[in-house]
């Protein structure tokens, strides 16, 4: 059976904002499979933790919601970006990438001087 | 910035609760069929489809209960309810209710009764020119306790200083000395003094007040 990680805490905000950026409106549903492809099925999410996230971002003014109808004509809500959420999205990436970097010299520590 | 606007959308929230609720479960419910519907294409059968849409969803409770603490504050929510138990409570006891609203207002009343009367006698200045630089004269022969002075005595300049000199008994409170005592009960040191008493007397527009009226006038602010 392979190794299943769960979504690290502080991350599952910047991924939904992320999703958005990069494939616009979508439902929830549709953001959940979303970021497990791609995680490379790596991140198993419990779809059910996604709505509080979804909630937390709408109440912040950076996604907003909407009814529509999905593909395959089912009544969906679905959440786009806010100009403040891709603000946020650049924001936020920024930072990760730092602490990604910053991490990634601890990991793997270039030849001693 | 943000949060503080996310904590205004949520204290709405807490008012409009079964709107939330209703959005909520249509949310829920609409992805879970488009779960089931990919399941289905996927080759399961209808059953087994919702069982595991409902198995990835982690239970529809307690994601309602996880959505709710965040739609609304917690505390408000419990508040609101509190408040409307508490008012169910009394409309179902009208008598219980009219005892404690009724020592509610008698304890509030007695309250504000009180206040006034302390207010009257302890807080407010008196009402005399330059209430705060009144004294009270007495003599002490020894440990013995005060002793009066003698009215004439004082009134005939043994207590140097004074522009005015009253007489006081506690039996007069509240009526002869009530309004601010007129000049013809005290006595001054000269006419002078008693010109610029019954001046300032009259520009100070005395209110209210009891008790004491030495009214003293140290020499060195004579000028």
């Amino acid at each position: 059976m392979e190794r299943k990680s769960n979504v690290w805490q502080g991350t599952l905000a910047l991924m939904v904002l992320k999703t958005l950026e990069t494939i616009g409106p979508l439902h929830g549903y549709g953001i959940a499979r979303r970021i497990e492809q791609t995680s490379g099925n790596v991140l198993s999410l419990n779809y059910g933790t996604l709505y509080p996230a979804l909630l937390k971002l709408e109440q912040e003014g950076y996604i907003a919601s909407e009814w529509g109808l999905s593909d395959n004509n089912r009544k969906a809500k679905f959440y786009r970006l806010t100009r403040a959420g891709r603000k946020q999205a650049q924001q936020e990436t920024r930072d990760w990438e730092l602490a990604i970097a910053v991490l990634a010299r601890f990991l793997a520590p270039e030849s001693q001087p | 910035m943000r949060s503080l606007r996310a904590w205004f959308v949520r204290m709405r929230g807490s008012f409009r609760k079964q709107r939330l609720e209703r959005d909520l479960s249509e949310e829920i419910e609409a992805n879970l069929q488009l779960h089931i519907d990919d399941n289905l294409r996927a080759g399961m059968t209808p059953e087994e489809s919702r069982r595991q849409a409902l198995l990835k969803l982690g239970g529809v409770e307690q994601t309602k209960e996880a959505y709710r603490d965040r739609a609304g504050i917690p505390w408000l929510n419990t508040l609101i309810r509190d408040l409307r138990y508490g008012i169910r409570m009394l409309r179902k006891n009208p008598g219980f209710a009219a005892a404690a609203i009724l020592t509610l207002a008698l304890g509030i009343g007695a309250n504000t009764a009180v206040f006034s009367i302390v207010d009257a006698v302890l807080l407010r200045s008196l009402p005399y020119p330059d209430a705060g630089r009144m004294v009270v004269i007495h003599e002490e022969l020894n440990r013995a306790r005060p002793l009066n002075v003698s009215w004439r005595g004082t009134a005939a300049g043994s207590a140097p200083g004074h522009v005015a000199v009253a007489a006081w008994h506690r039996d007069w409170i509240g009526n002869r000395v009530g309004r601010g005592a007129p000049a013809s009960q005290l006595a001054f040191r000269d006419q002078a003094a008693r010109h610029r008493y019954i001046r300032r007397r009259h520009s100070a527009a005395p209110r209210r007040g009891i008790r004491r009226l030495l009214h003293s006038r140290s020499p060195r602010h004579e000028g």
